[in-house]
């Protein structure tokens, strides 16, 4: 009853005019964001960053939530239509929302997506609803040590779970760890790593090195593709489906939302992972494999709800932990921390408007989303034929008026500017940026846990060994890192694709 | 079955011959899109070891700077402990990179990498500009360099694009949302700033 209340709560933060306008237009960029091929999320999240800093923090995440579950929306509509999918989670879907287009099926397969989203989204933010309170609660009584071990073990994960090259993405997570160590030490005040610069020594803002990852290095990107052809545009037909739809999808719907919501919560999980998994899953149990991949609306219907489920479900370890699972929830996690407020087992006493409010904002955007798909599919589909060069040209204006306006520096935009050549250089070397900026995001609370911990045990390393929690935790450290040396040095010569890789390559996406 | 694809897939999601069937899928997807799945590897083991060979020299930088910070110990630490510790982290990984590499996730350097060159250089204008002559005229000056020139628009729609472009980025954050900007000549002919 008490949870009721508090999402009644939530609801009542929600419905402001102000609030919700924040909703619907987090949703709205977000699936424009999705549509459009070339800005993913992560850089759109980066490149709205500047802008949250004048908003409360309530409005700041309910907005930027809104672009990255609205994204995964927007991403499917392309793939279905065009196959060409505006980020990674929805490349699976191109596969057979392409071929119903092809035979003019294109109008049921957004519709069930459309339906598919909502269903795993609802039952993701329900399950939301129970799992993250009691996960507080466990959480409450985490130490330094234990937020050490957590910490530690959420970076390895995502470098392990979550990108191609485990190796690679370490050592851009051990980078990020370094750039949260520029500046001022928080303990003592020696300038660290300033070379004697004055914009070095308050530290390096989040948002500067997000915008230069993530949104310069990806403009730079789009200028590699200019000139490359969009596909052509298959028919739509009508937004409905029938009745023998519903039969073959609503299985793959709600085996979606099981198999999303807990690969949403690991770190390193989120949409690409959960929806080539059930991709897969859906195939292995059809009585029909064979239709895969020739247009079944299975194959739709089930990766659509799971990325969806997944993309809620990733809030979990963020609200609870303030472990964030992916870079856009690390960009989420920065924008809250801007703002004085680190999420942790804490939150949901301390800031209840913030939790609630967050969790009555997705029920409302996953409403708005529903509503939006269904009327507004063919305006989006038109944006389409805006040209690579003038977005990026447009997002990259946008870009350095942004960096600018946190703290009035030209120096922050040569920061950034750096960050964006880094990050280009990064991506043709295949070391993916987003394990840096978690790392960063993470690094200067988890040297300080470190230190306490230290302090805790008199200098003995044998505490995260001894307390149960951080134990287990610290195994599952060590376990993961053995096993990535071993695969590393088995696949030393000729290593594959794998499917990640794939799906992040039909995306043209790297994050 | 692959042992990549059996690491990606994690738990009981992990399903030999379904995966096997979405990867031949995707195969087919890649062959359609024009993305080569695997092209054989150059042998560049120069440039396939380059990154790890900086993070490596980087993590002996960082290691000597740690020390001369001051390490302390473990229960009183200074505050070179932690950047030393994670300096170790990183030359030992570099080291473990330098044996393993083989460019696997490398992409080509071909001649199309002059054009994100050429745009670092157009967007370096920006921060060179902008304290100079404000908003207005640097925006429509960058901008239209990188749609005529990178982005290979006509002139017409170039100098359209570019000059509204930067007069709405100039109505919307400047006198809309009130942001302070260096000093504008292009505002101050109609007594803006």
């Amino acid at each position: 009853m008490d949870t009721f209340f508090s999402l009644a709560d939530g609801f009542a933060v929600i419905m402001t005019p102000e609030n919700l306008l924040y909703v619907l237009l987090g949703v709205i960029i977000g699936t424009f964001i999705g549509v459009l091929p070339g800005l993913g999320p992560t850089a759109t999240i980066a490149l709205l960053l500047p802008f949250t800093y004048a908003m409360g923090p309530t409005s700041a995440i309910i907005m930027l939530a809104g672009v990255y579950y609205g994204s995964m929306y927007g991403g499917t509509i392309t793939s279905v239509l065009l196959r060409i999918p505006g980020e990674a989670a929805s490349a699976i879907t191109a596969i057979d929302g392409y071929e119903m287009t092809k035979q003019g099926r294109g109008g049921p397969a957004l519709a069930i997506s459309a339906v598919g989203s909502f269903i795993g989204g609802t039952i993701a933010i329900i399950g939301l609803i129970f799992v993250a309170p009691w996960l507080a609660q466990f959480a409450v009584r985490f130490g330094p040590p234990e937020y050490v071990a957590l910490t530690i073990l959420g970076i390895v994960m995502v470098t392990y779970l979550g990108t191609k090259s485990t190796l690679k993405s370490l050592l851009v997570a051990i980078i990020g760890l370094l750039l949260a160590v520029v500046g001022t030490d928080p303990i003592v005040g020696t300038q660290r790593f300033t070379f004697g610069l004055p914009g070095l020594f308050g530290g390096i803002d989040l948002v500067v090195i997000a915008m230069g990852l993530f949104g310069v290095s990806e403009i730079l990107y789009t200028l590699e593709r200019i000139g490359t052809a969009s596909g052509k545009l298959g028919k739509v037909g009508r937004l409905t489906f029938t009745k023998q739809d519903w039969k073959e999808s609503r299985g793959p719907i709600l085996r979606g939302s099981i198999l999303g919501f807990p690969i949403g919560v690991l770190p390193g999980g989120g949409g690409v992972l959960s929806s080539i998994a059930s991709y897969g899953m859906e195939k292995k149990i059809s009585k029909t494999p064979e239709k895969f991949g020739k247009g079944a609306i299975a194959g739709v219907a089930g990766p659509e709800t799971a990325n969806n489920a997944s993309s809620i479900s990733a809030f979990i370890p963020l609200l609870t932990l303030g472990l964030p699972s992916n870079a856009v929830l690390a960009l989420i996690l920065g924008a809250l921390m801007a703002q004085n407020i680190v999420p942790g087992p804490q939150l949901i006493s301390t800031h209840p408007e913030l939790f609630w409010g967050v969790i009555a904002s997705m029920i409302i955007g996953n409403l708005i989303l529903l509503a939006l798909n269904w009327p507004m599919v063919g305006l989006f589909v038109q944006l389409l034929k805006l040209r690579l060069g003038i977005i990026g040209g447009m997002a990259m204006l946008i870009t350095f008026v942004g960096v600018y306006t946190i703290n009035s520096s030209i120096f922050d935009m040569w920061i950034m500017l750096f960050m964006g050549v880094l990050g280009y250089l990064m991506r043709k070397f295949g070391f993916e940026p987003a394990p840096l900026v978690l790392a960063f995001v993470l690094g200067s609370v988890l040297e300080e846990s470190f230190r306490q911990s230290m302090v805790l045990s008199d200098g003995s390393a044998g505490i995260f060994f001894t307390r149960p929690v951080s134990a287990v935790l610290a195994c599952a450290v060590l376990l993961f890192v053995i096993s990535s040396v071993w695969s590393a040095v088995r696949k030393k010569h000729g290593g594959r694709m794998t499917l990640i890789d794939k799906a992040k390559a039909l995306a043209g996406e790297d994050d | 079955m692959d042992e990549n694809t059996s690491r990606d897939l994690p738990g009981e999601e992990c399903h030999t011959r379904g995966d096997d069937q979405v990867e031949a899928v995707l195969a087919d997807e890649f062959a359609e899109v024009g993305i080569d799945e695997e092209p054989p590897l150059p042998n560049r083991p120069w440039l396939n070891r380059l990154p790890f060979l900086i993070t490596g020299a980087l993590g002996v930088y960082i290691l000597l700077v740690s020390i001369s910070l001051g390490i302390g110990t473990t229960m009183s630490p200074k505050p070179g402990m932690w950047p030393m510790m994670l300096s170790v982290l990183l030359i030992i990984c570099s080291i473990f990179g330098i044996f393993v590499a083989n460019g696997e996730d490398t992409e080509a350097f071909g001649s199309r990498l002059i054009r994100p060159l050429l745009g670092a250089m157009v967007l370096a204008l920006f921060p060179l500009l902008f304290p100079l002559v404000g908003l207005i005229l640097t925006g429509a000056i960058v901008l239209f360099l990188w749609f005529k020139f990178l982005a290979g628009e006509t002139w017409k729609t170039s100098i359209i694009l570019s000059v509204c472009a930067a007069f709405a980025a100039y109505l919307i954050f400047s006198v809309l949302l009130g942001a302070v900007f260096p000093p504008d000549v292009i505002a101050q002919l109609w007594g803006g700033r």
